[in-house]
C-alpha cells in the first residue's frame, strides 16, 4: 500500500446497509486519514460492528462505496487486495487457533498475503517482541492468559503491516488493568496508521482524536480536543 | 496437507472415528472379495478332488446330419484318464415309453441308454434296485418319469419301441445328467438298437484332476476317428460362475454399503467440526483467505482421512487375509487391482464426504460468525 501521510485511508461515501426490511446504516459518508484515531460509540445494536465490518470488507454495503487506501471494496480484485494487505482486525475475543502455537497464529495473519516464509518469521519475531510475547512463541493459546491472548491477536494484526487497524471492543473480555495496557499497546503500535476502535467504554472513547457516535442509522462525529 | 493433518490431530475424535470408518470400508472392499476368492478356490478344489469336475465329450454330427457316434471302447479309455472317477456314455433316443404295448398317448418319457465305468452302481437308486432281473430286459426310471407313468410298485413292466422292459428301481437325480430324471434308463447297446442312427450319443467324464480338452480328446479317440467336441457341462460351468458372481455380488454390496455409511459418517463429523471451527474459519476469512482456500482446508482434511484410513485399511485387510487363509488352509488370492481400487475409492469417498462440510465452511461469513458468538 502506498498511501502518503495524511492521505485518506478509509473513505465511506453514501454507505447504506440494510438487512431485509431493517436499515442499519443510511447514507454514511466519512473519511479517515493516516494518523487518525477514531473511537466509535453507540448503544447496542446501533450498527457499530456493522460499520467496522463494512470497512473490513466482510459486510457489503447495500449502496454507496467504500475505499480503502484508494481501492474500491466494491470491486472484487481491489477488495481482496485491500483486505489482504491494508486491514488488521482485532475482536473482543482473540480468536486464536487453539492447535497452533502463538508464532503460527501470528503467521496465520500473513499466510494469505503470500509473504515469504523467512519474512513471515522475521515479522512474527518483531511483532511478538513488540507485544511482549517473545518468550511465549511456542506456547499454545490455551497456555496464555486472556491479556496475553489479546496481545497475540494484536501481534497477528500488526505483523500484517496494515494501514488500517480495526478493533471491536478489544478490551471487552479483560479486566480494567489488562485492558488499559492492551489499549496503550494498540495505540503505540498504531502510530503511522489509522486506528478505529469500537467501544462502550467512555474513558476509552475519549482517548481518540475523533469520536463517531452511531445511532439513528447514521454516524455523528465529535472532534476531540488534542490530548 | 501438513496443516490439515495437524488440524485433524487437534481433534482426535474426528481423526480416530474417521480413519476407523475408512478402514472398515476399505477392509470390506478388499478383504471380503479376497477371502471369498480364497474360500471359493478352496471349495472348487475340494469339489474337484471329490470328482465333481466333469467333462462332456460329444461326437459331431455326420455329413448326412445324423448324430455322430463315440468310438468303440470310449468309456474304458475315458476311465483311464488321470484322476477319472467315473465315465458314463449316454445314448438318448426318441422312442417314447408307455405302460402297455397298445397305449398311444405320449407321456414325455424317453429311453436313455447308459454304459458306465465303474459298472457297480453308477446311478444310485432312491427306491427299488438297480440289479437286473435275470432273463428280462432290465431298466431303471428317473423320478419324474416314474411319476409321469404313475408307477407305485416296483418292479413294473413298461414298453418302449415295441419292446418290454422290467423297471426295477428309481434313480436319484444328478445335476450333471438332468435328462435322466425324465427317462427310462437302459444299457447303451439297447438304446442304440432302439434308436438306430438317430439317437444322440455323448460321454460324461468325472475327474479329480485338472485336464485339458485336447488330452481328453486324445484319450477317448486316440486314432482320431471321430470329430469330438470336448467341454464342460453347462450346468457345472454355470454353477461355478454363479457361485463366483454371487460371492462377488455380495462383496460389491458390502463394499457399497460400507463406503456409503463411512462417507455419510465422515460428512456428518466434518460438518460438526466445521461448526465448531466457525471462529477459526471466520478469522482466516478476515485475514484475506479466499473461499477456495477455506474449501481446500476442509477438503484436505477429508483427503488426509482418506489416505491415512485407506493405507491402514489395506494393511489391516492384508494382515487379516493372510491370517484367515493360513488358519483355514485356503489358497491366498490377493486382489491387487482391488487394493488399488479401494485406495482410490477411499480417497474419492472422503473427498466427496468433505465436499458438503467444505461448502458449509465457505459459506461462513465473518460478520455473522462473530455476531453469533
Amino acid at each position: 500500500m502506498s498511501a502518503a501521510p495524511g492521505d485518506a485511508l478509509v473513505e465511506l461515501a453514501d454507505v447504506s446497509v440494510r438487512y431485509r426490511d431493517d436499515t442499519i446504516l443510511e447514507d454514511v459518508t466519512r473519511t479517515v486519514r493516516r494518523g487518525d484515531y477514531v473511537t466509535v460509540t453507540g448503544r447496542s445494536g446501533a450498527g457499530k460492528s456493522t460499520l467496522l465490518n463494512v470497512i473490513a470488507g466482510t459486510v457489503f454495503p447495500s449502496s454507496g462505496s467504500v475505499r480503502i487506501c484508494g481501492h474500491d471494496l466494491g470491486r472484487s480484485g481491489p477488495r481482496t487486495q485491500a483486505q489482504r494487505y491494508a486491514i488488521g482486525y482485532l475482536f473482543q475475543s482473540a480468536h486464536l487457533v487453539s492447535w497452533m502455537s502463538v508464532a503460527e497464529n501470528v503467521q496465520l495473519g500473513m499466510r494469505y498475503q503470500r509473504v515469504a516464509a523467512a519474512e513471515r518469521r522475521r515479522r512474527t519475531s518483531e511483532a511478538l517482541e513488540a507485544v511482549g510475547l517473545a518468550h511465549r512463541t511456542d506456547h499454545r493459546p490455551t497456555q496464555l492468559s486472556g491479556g496475553e491472548r489479546q496481545r497475540a491477536a494484536l501481534a497477528r494484526s500488526i505483523a500484517r503491516d496494515p494501514e488500517v487497524i480495526l478493533a471491536d471492543e478489544p478490551t471487552g473480555n479483560l479486566d480494567a488493568t489488562t485492558g488499559a495496557s492492551i489499549i496503550e499497546l494498540i495505540e503505540s503500535l498504531s502510530a503511522g496508521r489509522c486506528l478505529i476502535v469500537v467501544t462502550h467504554d467512555e474513558a476509552l472513547a475519549a482517548r481518540g482524536t475523533r469520536q463517531w457516535v452511531v445511532g439513528d442509522r447514521g454516524v455523528r462525529e465529535h472532534v476531540m480536543a488534542a490530548s | 496437507m501438513t496443516e490439515a493433518l495437524r488440524s485433524l490431530l487437534a481433534r482426535p475424535r474426528v481423526l480416530v472415528t474417521g480413519i476407523a470408518m475408512v478402514v472398515v470400508a476399505v477392509t470390506a472392499m478388499t478383504l471380503i472379495p479376497s477371502l471369498t476368492h480364497s474360500a471359493g478356490a478352496k471349495l472348487l478344489a475340494d469339489l474337484d478332488a471329490l470328482g465333481s469336475d466333469a467333462w462332456l465329450v460329444e461326437p459331431q454330427p455326420t455329413r448326412d446330419g445324423l448324430p455322430g457316434r463315440l468310438p468303440n471302447g470310449a468309456v474304458a479309455r475315458a476311465a483311464g484318464l488321470p484322476g477319472a472317477s467315473s465315465a458314463l456314455r449316454e445314448v438318448t433316443t426318441e422312442v417314447p415309453v408307455r405302460l402297455s404295448a397298445q397305449e398311444r398317448s405320449d407321456r414325455g418319457v424317453r429311453v436313455v441308454g447308459v454304459a458306465a465305468w465303474p459298472q457297480a452302481a453308477p446311478l444310485p437308486v432312491v427306491s427299488g434296485t438297480s440289479r437286473p432281473v435275470p432273463g428280462l430286459p432290465f431298466a431303471v426310471l428317473g423320478q419324474r418319469a416314474a411319476d409321469e407313468l404313475g408307477l407305485t410298485e416296483l418292479p413294473a413292466t413298461v414298453f418302449a419301441g415295441g419292446r418290454r422292459f422290467v423297471a426295477t428301481g428309481v434313480i436319484a437325480g444328478d445335476p450333471l445328467l438332468p435328462e435322466l430324471a425324465d427317462a427310462l434308463v437302459v444299457d447303451a447297446e439297447t438304446a442304440l438298437a432302439l434308436s438306430g442312427a438317430t439317437g444322440a450319443d455323448r460321454l460324461v467324464i468325472r475327474t479329480a484332476a485338472t485336464l485339458d480338452p485336447a488330452r481328453i480328446r486324445a484319450s477317448v479317440d486316440p486314432l482320431a476317428l471321430s470329430a469330438l467336441a470336448v467341454g464342460q457341462p453347462e450346468a457345472l460351468v454355470a454353477a461355478k460362475q454363479q457361485s463366483t458372481s454371487t460371492l462377488d455380488g455380495l462383496a460389491v454390496y458390502a463394499s457399497i454399503a460400507a463406503f456409503g455409511i463411512a462417507g455419510l459418517g465422515i460428512a456428518i463429523m466434518l460438518a460438526a467440526a466445521v461448526r465448531q471451527r466457525t471462529a477459526e474459519i471466520a478469522i482466516r476469512r478476515v485475514h484475506g483467505a479466499p473461499r477456495r482456500a477455506i474449501f481446500g482446508l476442509v477438503a484436505a482434511e477429508g483427503l488426509g482421512l482418506g489416505v491415512l484410513g485407506g493405507a491402514l485399511g489395506l494393511a489391516v485387510s492384508a494382515a487379516a487375509m493372510y491370517t484367515v487363509t493360513a488358519v483355514n488352509d485356503w489358497p491366498v488370492e490377493p486382489q491387487y487391482s482391488l487394493f488399488a481400487a479401494a485406495m482410490g475409492a477411499a480417497v474419492l469417498m472422503c473427498q466427496l464426504a468433505a465436499a458438503v462440510p467444505a461448502w458449509l465452511a465457505v459459506r461462513i461469513e465473518p460478520a455473522t460468525a462473530f455476531a453469533v458468538e
